[in-house]
């Protein structure tokens, strides 16, 4: 049989040629893997999905009405065709505080009450499902675990809710997940921090509302649906269509109810009011009454007062004339006494120096009398000296007679008698008659006294004389003084006695000046009491005037207050009864304005969740359509090339085969089979392996966010034929291109060997001064590149491909790291949020004492963080926004750093910024100037033209100060949580023991680190590195099978050249660059076109991926633009180092052959 | 010694159970600047003597003598050397690279000498100082065999080893490509080895080696080469 040899030959070509077969093998796994695989994802995802909701009995459709549900609606629910089951439920948003001081926005919702279907049927995780009344389930999500152990925790209302609808406790009896909750993002509420964190579920008996607020119900046939596929769609729009009508009536219904109620009401509201107004005119009316009467006591007070005014003026007027008078008068009296004194003292002054001229008068007479007496004591002693003088005398007149005598006697001679001869006679004596001498010696010692004194007796004798005669003359003249002395002494006693005289009768007159200055002083005395009396009761008149005049204005006052009250009073009354009325007419209105209630139907896309999961496998979706377009591309490229080059082996085959008569179908058959067997095989093992893989590594990566308890893979049938079929097609399609043209040619013509295809000059030769540098090696390289066409594209695009997967697994890395990094590394400095309940915590002691240790807070900034939403242009998403408004605007900076994402240049905050961040402009479309339209959490609304937008990752936020706040939204911004900056190396005592010290203080809600944020964050990001992973693999993969194809084809086809330059004595490395030059330039261009690729492919991946809420960095860092470079030259280099033994086992006998 | 000997040379072919002996103790010798043809007919083990004399093959056994050194106990690097210095070769069919001019095909060997001959000189004194810049899929089969020659006399060889250089060639322009390779062998002294199972060359010859069954069986000196113009075949 024909057939037979024919087929031994395809297996035989096979076998001879592994390495071609395995080139397209391989890339038709990558292709076809990556296709499926890619394909594949969304639809996992998607089943997945599915499967939990059909599992956990995930209701279809959700009613809530504006007015409520009653028992007799969900009776009429169960009984509509196409419903399956309907759980009546009381679900509601409320805050709930933990035992540890966390205080949780919740939502609660029932668990189906006996007798109703299972649904939304939560899977236990521990503990056990509530079972009755006051016992809950805490729901455990992506995003919230909160406390590790809840079983047994006790949950409290918080009392400033006032929400009478629940029992006021919980205790945890167990934690579940719960299909409600399949997403890390959290719904909005009005209660609390306006997103809900803290999910339960508890029994119906926990509610005491006499109404339900939901119906949760499943559709028949809903279950076995895709829920995300159109027929789901299309049977739920149905129903939910049915419903809105059957809402209708019902509302009517529950209308009718509620006026009736409401009329009821209002009636008696109407009595009350009536009885108050009548009460109010009669006590408006005494009232008056009191106020007039204390007009007239008032009026009578104020005369009195003025006549006592006028009296006491006249009583200080009196008191003023009475004073002049007495001063007058005492100043006359005193002046005369002056007077009198001035003329005493003159006379007692003339009186003074009489005695004074009499002192010294008397005291020259005493003077006189001494000096009198001294010359009178000095005469007697004169006299005393003149009489022993002459006594003397006479002694020796008396002795020199006795001499004479005696010497006479004797016989001496006589003598004239005097002294000398005295003495010689004295002293002859002596000699003659010693005796007789002796008798003498007296005389002669007068004798000789006298001569040594000069004298001698008879002058002395003389002197003597003359001495009595002055004696006499000197008594004489004392007796004259003393007479005279004797006389003054007399004059001045007389003048003595009549100064006395005169004393005596001006001491009487100061007696006189005394008694006057005495009477003087009494009358003084006297008069000022007198006066001051007068004083003092005039004063006191005034007082008491004065205290009439305050008692007057009190009560005044009193009456003005009075008045005032009076009229506030009324006027209260008044607006307090218009206001009731208004009330009433209003009641009366909204009862005329109860519009009938609404019916709300909500179905699953209206979950949070599940909406968000189902546009993020959309995305996925998105993303999958551009990849496999390069494995595709690449894998027609290498079927190209290797079936030309196979077509091109086998051509003198090709030629004997027509000969021998075989029809150009059959030829070209073996080709196409050969292909067709490499694709299909690869196509096997590629799909088989992608359709896990991939799915598996995009749904980890998505567990970031969502919450699926099992991920399905189950192996698609129709992508495997797509896959398959499109892998399959595209080689054939290459295949039968590269046959084409020799089938064409006559045999004839295949059996000679094919003319070589002629050199070609390119247009680098034309560029001489490149050229002429070049070495002609390299020219060889530079000729080989542009004459091989497909392979040169088939290398550049698998390699610029392979770059490109790289560049975008590590710039995916580098975007999803920096949200972390930066967010909370450089654009955030704060390290701890601390929620308020109430603005009023900011005073509370306890808690500034801890802001304001420097050991534990650094610095802190209170901060208004408003959940609203943005309200959207037409046709763009209604995003959630933070408004966050500082308590100090110049301060903001410090705690967040606003700078562009793409220059880092700060961002102006002040007073007057209003800045988004950068994703939020990009949602909205918006930039500087624009206006943006937003909500804050009491749905108020506000339009502010936005100054700047800023850098910023997790979020979306609007920065606005205060006063923008306020003149936006009318009313003040109550600021809600502290931005706190720890120390460097944690607060005093541990960040843990910091949480417990400020849950502890009064209106602390909670606290959040921005450590336990990025930390868990940077978790969830682990599982990006398995896309990153994934996609190196890929690369690496498709790299390897282009420059291996690549090299093989170049060295198989230039066998003989090798051959040759190897006898030219080249070695076995020129040999090796000879060829490599040429994978090495394509290797770098097909890297450099990578890069800028990836750069693409970088941003469309991170666009087309992004949560809503977060946006990733944009930025791929310079190191994965390097490592994408070199792992790619790494994945060529390492293909060659395969190829180099090929090249080294070439032999040079192979040049002696004949050309093919 | 002589300027080429072999000195009983073996080369063995192992093929399945069998082993052929390509080479069965060759010996045989040539001297410097002589023209030598080597003859035998097909499986006679020209090509396997020409492939170990141009160091593009090992000998199992003897002894390769060039030039007074022992080519049979390189090692592969120094045979590539040897082939790099001493050695040109002109193919049957040329073997030239397509995509280089042939010009650049002749420089693509002088390139790698330390001291090459002038390429475009080279060319011109095999007659295409006109046709430098052609492609060889440009010029004709014997035009290409002179790019050929010029390739291989361009590295300044010590010998020049042809194997059948005008096998591929029409009678005339064969004959051409002898008259130039017999000529430059007397312009410039170079040794040039011919391999050919065409008897009539002998006549050209200044020495004829005879091979039959991988051995030598006579070595001759022609004391009277005629020209190749005047040999006919």
């Amino acid at each position: 049989m024909v057939k037979r040899t024919y087929r031994k030959n395809i297996l035989r070509t096979v076998r001879g040629s592994l390495s071609r077969f395995l080139a397209i093998f391989a890339i038709v796994a990558l292709g076809s893997g990556f296709l499926a695989g890619v394909l594949a994802s969304p639809i996992d995802m998607r089943i997945s999905a599915d499967s939990y909701m059909d599992q956990s009995n995930m209701f279809d459709l959700r009613i809530v009405s504006t007015m409520g549900l009653t028992g007799g609606d969900m009776e009429i629910l169960k009984e509509l065709d196409g419903i399956e089951g309907v759980v009546p439920a009381y679900d509601t948003d409320t805050v709930l505080l933990s035992e540890l001081g966390d205080t949780h926005t919740a939502r609660i919702h029932t668990l189906p009450p006996d007798g109703a279907p299972e649904m939304y049927t939560p899977a236990l995780l521990e503990g056990r499902l509530p079972e009755k009344s006051g016992e809950c389930a805490v729901i455990l999500t992506k995003s919230f675990t909160g406390e590790s152990d809840w079983v047994g925790k006790v949950l409290t209302l918080d009392s400033e809710e006032e929400n009478d609808d629940i029992i006021g406790e919980f205790t945890v009896v167990g934690t579940v997940r719960s299909p409600l909750y399949i997403s890390l993002e959290n719904e909005r509420t009005s209660a609390g921090t306006g997103s809900v964190d803290l999910k339960l579920y508890t029994v119906p008996e926990s509610f005491q509302q006499d109404y339900y607020t939901a119906a949760y119900l499943t559709v028949e046939g809903a279950r076995e649906l895709d829920s995300f596929g159109g027929g789901y769609e299309k049977l739920i729009d149905g129903i939910s269509a049915e419903l809105d009508t059957l809402g209708e009536e019902r509302a009517l219904v529950r209308y009718n109810e509620i006026i009736d109620e409401a009329n009821g009401e209002l009636a008696d509201a109407q009595q009350e009011y009536d009885d108050a107004k009548s009460e109010a005119d009669k006590e408006l009316s005494d009232a008056l009454r009191e106020l007039e009467d204390g007009e007239r006591e008032l009026e009578n007070g104020r005369q009195e007062l003025a006549d006592g005014k006028k009296k006491l003026e006249d009583g200080q007027k009196e008191l003023d004339d009475g004073w002049a008078e007495y001063r007058t008068e005492t100043a006359n009296a005193q002046k005369q006494i002056d007077d009198g004194w001035a003329q005493v003292s003159g006379y007692q002054a003339q009186i003074d120096s009489g005695l004074a001229q009499i002192n010294s008068a008397q005291g020259q007479i005493t003077a006189g009398y001494k000096e009198l007496e001294a010359s009178e004591s000095k005469l007697a002693e004169v006299k005393a000296k003149l009489d022993s003088t002459r006594a003397q005398l006479d002694g020796i007149d008396q002795g020199k007679a006795a001499l004479a005598g005696a010497a006479a006697q004797l016989g001496l001679p006589e003598g004239d008698g005097s002294d000398s001869w005295a003495i010689e006679t004295i002293t002859l004596l002596e000699q003659a008659a010693p005796e007789t001498g002796a008798q003498f010696a007296e005389l002669k010692l007068g004798l000789e006294a006298l001569r040594a004194q000069g004298t001698d007796s008879a002058s002395a004798r003389a002197a003597l004389e003359a001495g009595l005669a002055e004696y006499e003359q000197g008594i004489k003249q004392a007796q004259q003084a003393r007479a005279q002395l004797d006389q003054n002494q007399y004059r001045l006693n007389s003048q003595l006695s009549e100064l006395k005289k005169q004393q005596a009768a001006l001491d009487s007159q100061k007696g006189q000046l005394y008694s006057a200055e005495n009477t003087l002083e009494a009358a003084k005395q006297d008069t000022e009491k007198k006066l001051r009396d007068a004083q003092k009761e005039l004063e006191e008149g005034r007082r008491e005037y004065e205290n009439g005049l305050a008692e007057l204005e009190d009560g005044e006052k009193e009456l003005a207050e009075g008045w005032e009250e009076y009229n506030k009073g009324k006027a209260e009354a008044e607006t307090e009864l218009a206001d009731a009325q208004n009330e009433l007419d209003k009641a009366r209105e909204d009862i005329d304005a109860i519009e009938q209630g609404e019916w709300y139907v909500f179905t699953r896309d209206d979950n949070v969740g599940f909406s968000s999961y189902a546009s993020n496998a959309d995305k996925i979706a998105a993303i999958a359509t551009v990849f496999p377009v390069f494995f595709f591309l690449v894998a027609a490229l290498v079927a190209l090339t290797t079936m030309t080059r196979m077509v091109e082996e086998e051509r003198q085959q090709i030629g004997t085969m027509k000969a021998l008569g075989y029809s150009p179908v059959q030829i070209a058959g073996k080709y196409l089979l050969y292909a067709a067997a490499a694709s299909l095989l690869g196509c096997v093992f590629g799909v088989t392996a992608g359709m896990w893989l991939f799915p598996t590594v995009i749904i980890n990566a998505y567990s970031i966010m969502y919450d699926l308890p099992k991920v399905l893979t189950p192996f698609s049938w129709q992508l495997a034929a797509f896959s398959a079929v499109t892998a399959t097609l595209c080689t054939l399609a290459a295949t039968l291109n590269a046959c084409w043209n020799a089938l064409r040619e006559v045999p004839a013509r295949l059996m000679l060997p094919k003319a070589p295809k002629a050199g070609k000059r390119i247009l680098l030769e034309r560029v001489t001064p490149v050229w002429s540098r070049m070495k002609f090696t390299q020219k060889v390289t530079a000729r080989n590149l542009i004459r091989y066409k497909k392979r040169f594209f088939m290398t550049v695009i698998g390699i610029s491909g392979c770059t490109a997967l790289l560049v975008t697994g590590f710039g995916i890395r580098d975007s999803v790291s920096d949200i972390v990094a930066i967010q909370y590394g450089e654009l955030c400095s704060y390290n701890l949020i601390v929620w308020l309940k109430d603005e009023s915590a900011l005073k509370d002691p306890e808690l500034i004492e801890l802001l304001e240790d420097e050991s534990l807070v650094l610095d802190s900034l209170a901060v208004l963080q408003d959940s609203g939403a943005v309200a959207p242009e037409k046709g763009l998403p209604a995003d959630d926004i933070t408004i966050f408004v500082p308590s100090e605007t110049e301060r903001l900076p410090e705690f967040f750093r606003f700078r562009h994402r793409r220059d880092s240049e700060p961002v102006v905050y002040g007073e007057d910024s209003v800045i988004i961040t950068e994703k939020l402009s990009e949602r909205q479309h918006l930039k500087v100037g624009d206006s943006i339209t937003v909500k804050n959490q009491d749905e108020a609304e506000a339009s502010f033209t936005i100054t700047d937008i800023c850098e910023n990752y997790v979020q979306h936020l609007l920065y606005i100060s205060p006063a923008a706040y306020e003149e936006g939204f009318g009313a003040k911004p109550e600021m809600n949580s502290l931005l706190c900056r720890l120390p460097e190396d944690g607060p005093e005592g541990g960040t843990d023991a910091l949480n417990t010290a400020l849950l502890g203080c009064e209106d602390v809600a909670m606290t959040t680190s921005t450590e336990e944020l990025s930390s868990s964050f940077n978790n969830s990001i682990q599982s990006i590195n398995y896309i990153v992973v994934v996609l190196i693999i890929s690369a690496g993969a498709l790299a390897f099978v282009v420059v291996y194809n690549l090299t093989n084809i170049n060295i198989t086809e230039r066998v003989k050249e090798l051959a040759t330059i190897k006898v030219l004595g080249f070695y076995e490395s020129e040999v090796a660059a000879y060829v490599y030059r040429e994978t090495a330039a394509l290797t770098a261009i097909g890297t450099a076109a990578g890069l800028l690729l990836g750069v693409i492919l970088h941003q469309f991946v991170i666009r087309t991926a992004e949560i809503d809420m977060v946006m990733f960095g944009r930025a791929i860092y310079a190191p994965s633009y390097l490592w994408a470079a070199v792992l790619t030259v790494l994945f060529s280099v390492l293909v060659n180092l395969v190829m180099y033994r090929k090249l080294t086992r070439i032999s040079m006998v192979e040049s002696m052959k004949a050309p093919e | 010694m002589s300027f080429i000997e072999f000195d009983n040379v073996c080369k063995y072919y192992t093929m399945g159970e069998t082993r052929i002996a390509a080479a069965d103790h060759i010996s045989f010798f040539a001297e410097r600047g002589e023209f030598c043809v080597i003859v035998g007919p097909s499986g006679a083990g020209k090509t396997t003597v020409l492939n170990m004399l141009g160091g593009m093959d090992t000998c199992d056994e003897g002894r390769i003598i060039l030039d007074g050194r022992e080519i049979s106990g390189y090692n592969p690097r120094q045979l590539t050397a040897y082939r790099r210095l001493e050695v040109g070769f002109v193919f049957q069919f040329y073997n030239l690279v397509q995509n280089l001019t042939a010009l650049e095909n002749v420089e693509l060997a002088s390139e790698i000498c330390p001291d090459p001959l002038d390429a475009r000189k080279t060319l011109e004194g095999v007659g295409l100082g006109d046709r430098l810049q052609n492609f060889p899929a440009q010029l004709s089969g014997g035009e290409q065999q002179r790019v050929s020659i010029a390739r291989a006399l361009a590295k300044n060889p010590k010998i020049l080893l042809c194997d059948e250089p005008t096998g591929a060639l029409d009678y005339n322009t064969g004959k051409a490509v002898l008259g130039l390779l017999q000529d430059t062998c007397r312009r410039t002294g170079r040794t040039v080895l011919v391999i050919t199972h065409n008897g009539a060359l002998t006549a050209m010859a200044d020495r004829v080696i005879r091979i039959k069954s991988g051995r030598a069986i006579s070595n001759e000196v022609n004391q009277n080469p005629i020209p190749v113009e005047e040999i006919e075949w």
